[in-house]
């Protein structure tokens, strides 16, 4: 308990700041602006931003993309409900019911409502993740290198089951693995680089993910001339958005159980916002008196869609920090942004860095109260960010990636990198497969390299007893159980029909 | 995938500890087996043309190679080009108005508001805030 406590005392003083107070509200700003352009979304904003974070105090970095985060997880859903083009796909089920209520006039309450959910579902995640913390931080510092790779090898595994392609994830996410350990090896010797020393410490990570998640979308992007046909858009009212956000307040059961919904498919690796605010919904649904409501312009569809979408942030960010396991692309970011900052997420960051764990769950409460604010001040500016013609938008994110990969290490092949990696993000996602699996393979290829070794060493004489501990062989048998699931699945369903 | 993930195997095979090139032999036969898998599936499928095709759906090749998403690509390929010869932001002004141009913006003034406000938003947060190098040339 001393150890909580004292980590805690710690974790409030980083946050005492004037820094956190300037990122907070400006990430939020940029996460909603970006957020709410389709194609854009969270993942280009912080993808742009880690530069910038890379020179700010690691505290600062990460609650300023973990604010971006949030802003971009509500931004998608303003658009989703005004014009039911939703920003980001975790806002889709947003959609259900925020449009049709647009669509009867009451598209300021159904963004209060949409806030108020938000805010709350962000809150209730983050008081959820408080709580578990410590107790999931104890057990993962019985990690050892068996487990670590396992962990691994689980992540892969489990976002082939949840997107649903699983031989095409966990190909790209052996490929990602294979290109995350070029450079120098366990012993230092140069591997894959083919001549190139400016790839002895491996490729950096920023040019990479810039290209690919940045860039590549730019050339999906790029094919309108027009996110959106201009069209005059419903004018907010901050009475109604008001009232709103008290009408919230009527559908406290649903947003308790989303909130719950959310932080749990959160903490699932691999599961995202998008299922939780699908499940929530759904869930929602079954449990009403009136389902056929739903799809109408309920506005309990748009609460139990905006609770679980934002709740599930907070579980997400509890995984990728204790397992070091991404959840999503967003957070596969910030687990990237984190490791620029000489952090590793898992482990090792709660045994030797619970303080700045405890930090970054404290911060969302300041981020929840400042979402608020900024939402509500700039609600009517970010739903006209569709209207924004992509000839504007597409080269000037083109500029802003050059510039973020090129000002990293002043090394002209970082450039290089980006528009490889754009190329290989492009055809991945024409050909369908999950990018996701790649990243993950990635950015965790140079820490299953060094597991695998240490795991090689430590059981050369005798492989077979890595299966007397007991974390391993829990980890394994689900990592079995992930690989023969959906074949099994599969098969089961055959028979039956 | 498969032909780099081979030249890269190729290559650590020869490396001296086992250590160095155990992961990548491991996982490149992993990954030989699921392509293997993936290939049938597609056959099975009747996908014989292997997705590929996908890439270029609904058009010819010529046709993408005068895209809009073709002009940015080459864009960007001149853009890393020139950089070293005149400067970051002399480049991204020239290259950022001209391709908004090339993409169907006709309102120059607007352009060019758009323009400075952007090269001056980076140059401010990147090379007065954050103190970074960034590549000059000619000009800055």
């Amino acid at each position: 308990m001393d150890l909580i406590i004292e980590n805690l005392v710690t974790a409030f003083g980083m946050l005492l700041s004037w820094q956190i107070l300037m990122y907070i509200p400006l990430g939020l700003m940029i996460g909603m602006t970006l957020g709410s352009i389709p194609g854009l979304s969270g993942v280009t904003a912080i993808t742009l931003m880690l530069i910038p974070s890379y020179y700010m105090p690691s505290i600062v970095a990460i609650v300023f993309l973990t604010s971006i985060y949030t802003g971009s997880v509500y931004g998608g859903g303003i658009t989703a409900v005004l014009m039911n083009v939703p920003g980001t796909p975790a806002a889709i089920a947003t959609g259900f019911d925020g449009y049709p209520l647009t669509q009867q006039g009451k598209h300021s309450e159904a963004l209060g409502l949409g806030l108020m959910a938000s805010v709350i579902g962000f809150f209730i995640s983050a008081v959820v993740i408080f709580i578990l913390l410590f107790p999931i931080g104890k057990l993962v510092v019985k990690f050892g290198p068996p487990e670590i790779l396992m962990v691994v090898v689980l992540a892969i595994s489990s976002i082939g089951i949840v997107k649903g392609k699983f031989i095409s994830t966990v190909m790209t996410g052996l490929f990602g693995i294979i290109i995350g350990t070029i450079g120098a090896s366990p012993h230092g010797t140069p591997r894959g680089i083919f001549g190139l020393m400016s790839l002895y410490e491996g490729i950096p990570l920023i040019p990479a993910l810039l290209g690919m998640l940045a860039v590549s979308e730019l050339f999906f992007m790029v094919e309108k001339k027009m996110i959106v046909e201009k069209k005059e858009g419903p004018k907010q009212n901050m009475g109604k958005i008001i009232k709103g956000i008290k009408d919230t307040f009527k559908y406290w059961k649903t947003i308790i159980k989303s909130a719950l919904i959310g932080t749990g498919i959160g903490l699932l690796p691999a599961a995202g916002s998008t299922i939780a605010s699908m499940i929530s919904y759904g869930f929602a649904k079954r449990n009403s008196d009136d389902p056929d409501k739903f799809g109408k312009g309920e506005p309990e569809g748009v609460v139990a869609a905006e609770t679980a979408n934002n709740a599930s942030q907070g579980g997400a960010l509890a995984t990728m920090m204790t397992l070091g396991i991404p959840g999503s692309a967003t957070t596969a970011l910030l687990l990237a942004a984190f490791m620029i900052q000489g952090l590793t997420p898992g482990p090792f960051l709660i045994r030797d860095h619970l303080d700045f764990a405890y930090a970054v769950i404290l911060a969302l409460f300041p981020i929840s109260i400042f979402l608020i604010i900024t939402a509500l001040v700039f609600v009517n500016y970010f739903s006209r960010l569709v209207f924004v013609p992509t000839f504007y938008i597409v080269p000037g994110i083109m500029l802003m990636a050059v510039l973020g990969s090129i000002s990293f290490r002043s090394l002209q092949i970082d450039a290089i990198i980006l528009i490889v990696f754009a190329l290989l993000g492009y055809i991945l996602k024409k050909l369908e497969y999950p990018l996701m699996g790649f990243i993950l393979g990635f950015i965790l290829g140079s820490l299953a390299d060094t597991a695998f070794v240490r795991t090689m060493v430590l059981y050369s004489g005798e492989p077979l007893t890595v299966f007397k501990r007991p974390i391993f062989v829990v980890l394994f048998i689900i990592t079995i159980m992930s690989f023969i699931y959906k074949p099994l699945k599969e098969k089961i369903f055959n028979n039956s029909n | 995938m498969i032909i780099y993930s081979t030249v890269y195997y190729l290559e650590v095979r020869n490396l001296g500890h086992f250590e160095d090139r155990i992961l990548i032999t491991a996982v490149f036969w992993f990954l030989l087996v699921f392509a293997v898998i993936e290939v049938i599936k597609n056959i099975k499928n009747l996908e014989s043309d292997f997705k590929i095709t996908k890439i270029f759906s609904n058009t010819n090749f010529i046709q993408e190679l005068k895209s809009r998403k073709a002009i940015v690509f080459y864009s960007m390929l001149i853009y890393i080009i020139v950089i070293p010869f005149l400067g970051f932001f002399t480049t991204s002004f020239i290259v950022f108005a001209t391709v908004v141009y090339l993409l169907g913006g006709r309102k120059i003034a607007m352009i060019l508001i758009v323009d400075l406000g952007l090269c001056g938003g980076m140059y401010y947060l990147f090379v007065v805030l954050l103190r970074l190098r960034v590549p000059e040339g000619l000009f800055i």
